[in-house]
């Protein structure tokens, strides 16, 4: 749908659609007792809804001062619809009728045992300062039966803002974006740098470590460890696993530009057609509550994946 | 503006690289150039696998997984009596550091090390399925048609050593006996009186068929196929929990077969001759690679490695299999710990002491089942003393003590026999008021001893049965070909079948088979005594170890640990024999504090992932 309101300069699309994609070709695993370990295959069917708006919109324009905007929003929800053999789940690749495709499947993280619910941790084996884990059976064991959905990786919805202001000579812009209902299993928390309770020397400060006297949800003791297992799923480990998978929602300002045209007058005494300095600053701001360098690359802080912030000055010369 | 000078010398340039296209030119104007051509990429399996040289290479895939398929030793050593991923013994603090093979709540049917043993053992079953499946659709075989059916047998070989592992560790288990051309996944688990009757059928059949000597060394041979026969039958004989279809008949057949490799593969003389042969200083090393020589008399069959670097390369799949060395070659040389990067003289990362990575730390019990004055294994197996390697001046033994100067070649820490401790000052060292100027460490003392400035807390020593010097420092690049079978255990096997109710055999009764063994390591007029208490590490009782009037199980377990420790078949003998967790609980130092260990743990669980990825219900082995 394209609509134009000429009373607030309002332009802009919207869109829904809904694709089905049959006979979806995936790499899909295998029981290794084949020999192998996956095969590419038809898995089944996805389907993919959603909404797609985009608005241009010039809010200002009296005189010298003008305001414009530019917004873009999308929603999308994927599902699988049908699963290959006429499953409704496939735990070994993780995929679940209803389910986003890129479901995880894992352990729930409860936060950290406090002081004061030992007889319960004892239950499991646990101490103050480890990690919980949800007993889904309620057997007061933490094993493969306790696992469920935690999450997805794909996002509920992303959006984008750009807004431009031009006063006399001067122009200012910035763009802000954001996206929401992504989980990432945290790298860098999974790596040595998460590892506290060993004898590695590169702890992070940043984390909010349990101690007796820091009752903290977030993160385990130093000095007794996650708890119920060692750092991750292939080592037996399941705490450390429900701690790592963690929302990644974010707000990001990602470029902000500010610049400065000389006046005709001294335009023709210089001889050119224009001359504009400006200042620009990309990647100054995030705004998240994932524990890692940043939440848009799930760095394991090993490689060199990770945006810069820039500050950057310049002159645009027209001749 | 250009010299002229410039001008003709870039003519010159031009002008080879004008000679050079004509060259091309004419080369590619040759008649039968341009209408010669051989689409090698549209081969397919099926076209090239059906020729006798397909085939012929088909048939060498089944050794290269060899290679990773020892190095999985987490579930073969580790857990039992003899080795433990982690040192730290000191009972105060171990609650905190435990490790799967203590068999503690952490030991689930997700761990790495089960899954990997599970994933590797049946791509290798599958390529050998691979052989033995495609063998029938070879065309015109011809004169190569014996040659084909040795193949076939070496890859039943190579199909019934990898299922005897599996179903060892976990029981009835899948068995598909042809090669996988679907993605089917029902798993079946096949019982393993099954199991067990498929591999004897398959050795059978190959027993007859492969020659003594194999056309190139590393193959299978018939000596390879009986000595897994001898160790099939003792197994199946012993019949765990009455499941393997066992009677007293298999250990008259395990003995025969151990007879007829007994006769085929005499021992060597000299024990140290079959492991790499190196110096005790390396600072006075007077051995290289140049001098090893692994092919002898005794060893049936090895995994083969190479001196050539392109060739010693380990067939990893990195999407599993974690605990595997990306390094190629072997890694035998680098994982059975006591690394002294930390001691005075160290000369850091170099080939002089090489990796020593603690994935499997010897037990300070296990020195005491050897006689340190004339068991040869013991020196071969245990670094007794660590040198400087380069001069150390001013080194300060501990707080207030005068410094002293370490030179290269002076010996830094020392390891004292457990018959002969360290117990006056003056027989310890410097760092804890003695007046060696060498730590001393008594066997009680390791893996719980004080950090001093000679070596790190909790100090383990290193066992170098298979170190080897002169090789780049790092995680592999091994050159020994580490044996799988040697004859010294086929008398080890057929004293224990006599023990178990076979007659007597060509070299006698049992306690003639393992005193043969016993001898060629201790000599024949030696004492050969050990500790006689395993609990009290402190104890200097000695018995004496060689077999007098009858023999038990527990002394074979004793010598095939000081015979074959490392090996790779710790774990099995204790399952076997039943032994896993009474033996584990006097020599395993985890296992005995944290007492974990239960009847379940006799098998493994079903990977996790395996039991996730089957459309079909897989029932898991009780207690996991």
């Amino acid at each position: 749908m394209d609509f134009a309101l000429s009373d607030i300069k309002l332009t802009g699309t919207l869109e829904y659609y809904k694709r089905n994609t049959e006979d979806l070709i995936l790499d899909d695993k295998v029981p290794n007792s084949t020999g192998f370990n996956n095969v590419l295959g038809n898995v089944g069917e996805i389907e993919n809804s959603g909404i797609e708006l985009s608005l241009n919109s010039i809010n200002l324009d009296k005189g010298d001062f003008k305001w414009s905007s530019n917004l873009t929003f999308t929603a999308n929800d994927d599902k699988v619809v049908k699963l290959a053999g006429g499953l409704t789940e496939d735990i070994g690749n993780a995929r679940f009728v209803g389910e986003s495709v890129k479901a995880y499947y894992s352990y729930m993280f409860d936060g950290i045992w406090q002081l004061g619910q030992e007889a319960e941790a004892a239950e499991f084996g646990q101490k103050p300062g480890q990690i919980r884990i949800r007993d889904l059976d309620g057997d007061k064991k933490i094993n493969s039966d306790d696992r469920m959905i935690v999450g997805k990786g794909t996002p509920d919805w992303t959006a984008g803002l750009r807004n431009q202001f031009n006063y006399k000579n001067w122009d200012l812009s910035f763009f802000i974006y954001t996206r929401q209902g992504l989980m990432y299993s945290n790298a860098f928390l999974n790596g040595t740098y998460g590892d506290i309770a060993s004898d590695r020397y590169n702890r992070s400060a940043e984390l909010d470590y349990w101690t007796p006297t820091n009752p903290s949800n977030t993160y385990y003791s130093p000095v007794e460890g996650p708890g119920l297992n060692s750092k991750n799923e292939s080592k037996g480990g399941t705490s450390r696993v429900g701690l790592s998978y963690q929302m990644a929602d974010f707000v990001r300002i990602s470029d902000i530009t500010m610049g400065y045209s000389l006046p005709n007058e001294l335009l023709s005494v210089l001889g050119v057609s224009r001359f504009r300095l400006y200042g620009q600053l990309q990647n100054p701001f995030v705004f998240t509550n994932f524990l890692s360098f940043d939440p848009e690359y799930n760095s394991g802080g090993n490689d060199d994946d990770l945006p810069a912030l820039t500050v950057l000055f310049g002159v645009n010369i027209n001749f | 503006m250009k010299s002229l000078k410039e001008i003709i010398k870039e003519m010159k340039t031009l002008n080879k690289i004008l000679f050079a296209f004509s060259l091309i030119l004419i080369m590619s104007c040759e008649p039968n150039a341009l209408i010669k051509e051989e689409s090698i990429s549209n081969q397919t399996a099926g076209d090239y696998f059906s020729t006798t040289a397909g085939f012929e290479d088909l048939s060498k895939s089944i050794y290269p997984l060899l290679r990773q398929l020892v190095q999985m030793r987490a579930l073969t050593l580790n857990g039992g009596d003899l080795f433990s991923r982690n040192g730290n013994w000191d009972p105060e603090s171990m609650e905190l550091n435990t490790n799967i093979f203590s068999y503690g709540p952490e030991f689930t049917s997700g761990v790495s090390e089960v899954q990997d043993f599970w994933v590797y053992h049946y791509k290798a079953i599958n390529r050998a399925n691979t052989v033995i499946s495609r063998s029938e659709s070879v065309e015109n075989p011809g004169s190569y048609a014996n040659t084909l059916s040795v193949r076939v047998s070496e890859a039943k070989f190579i199909r019934a050593y990898c299922l005897f592992l599996l179903v060892q560790q976990f029981g009835d288990i899948p068995m598909s006996l042809e090669e996988t051309t679907g993605a089917s996944k029902e798993v079946t688990r096949v019982s393993s009186v099954e199991v067990y009757s498929q591999i004897i059928t398959d050795l059978i059949a190959a027993e007859s068929i492969l020659p003594a000597v194999a056309s190139d060394y590393g193959r299978a041979t018939k000596g390879a196929v009986q000595h897994l026969l001898a160790r099939v039958y003792l197994t199946r004989g012993w019949n765990f929990k009455d499941a393997l279809g066992g009677t007293t008949a298999d250990f008259t057949s395990a003995r025969e077969y151990a007879d007829k490799v007994i006769a085929a593969h005499p021992m060597v003389a000299n024990y140290e001759d079959i492991f790499p042969k190196k110096s005790e200083d390396p600072t006075n090393q007077t051995y290289g690679p140049s001098d090893q020589n692994y092919k002898n008399s005794e060893v049936i069959f090895s995994v083969q490695y190479s001196n050539n670097p392109l060739l010693n390369y380990n067939d990893t799949d990195y999407s599993i299999g974690d605990q595997l060395t990306s390094d190629s070659g072997n890694n035998a040389h680098t994982i059975f710990g006591g690394s002294h990067d930390e001691s005075p003289g160290s000369p850091g990362r170099t080939s002089d002491y090489n990796r020593q990575l603690g994935y499997h730390l010897t037990h300070p019990g296990v020195w005491r089942l050897f006689d340190p004055e004339t068991d040869t294994r013991y020196h071969l197996n245990f670094v007794e003393k660590v040198y400087a390697v380069v001069d150390n001046p001013g080194f300060v033994p501990a707080d207030g003590v005068a410094p002293i100067d370490i030179k290269s070649g002076d010996v830094v820490v020392e390891y004292r026999d457990w018959n002969n401790p360290a117990i006056t000052s003056a027989e310890r060292g410097k760092d804890v008021g003695g007046s060696m100027n060498y730590a001393v460490i008594n066997v009680d003392e390791h893996g719980k001893i004080d950090e001093s400035n000679y070596h790190n807390p909790n100090k383990t020593p290193m066992m170098w049965k298979f170190w080897e010097p002169g090789i780049d420092y790092g995680n592999g690049f091994g050159e020994f070909d580490q044996p799988l079978m040697r004859s010294s255990e086929a008398y080890l096997i057929a004293a224990e079948a006599i023990v178990k109710g076979a007659s007597n055999g060509s070299v006698g009764s049992a306690v003639d088979y393992y005193n043969a063994v016993v001898n060629r390591a201790v000599g024949t007029s030696n004492n050969a005594n050990m500790a006689s208490d395993p609990n009290d590490l402190s104890s200097t009782v000695t018995k004496s170890y060689r077999g007098s009037g009858s023999i038990n199980i527990e002394m074979i377990l004793d010598e095939r640990a000081r015979e074959l420790m490392g090996e790779g078949l710790r774990w099995y003998d204790l399952k076997r024999t039943g032994t896993l967790i009474s033996r584990s609980k006097e020599y395993n130092p985890w296992i005995k504090k944290l007492d974990y260990i239960q009847e379940h743990h006799y098998l493994r669980p079903i990977p996790l992932s395996e039991i996730d990825l089957s459309t079909n219900d897989v029932i898991q082995n009780p207690g996991y």
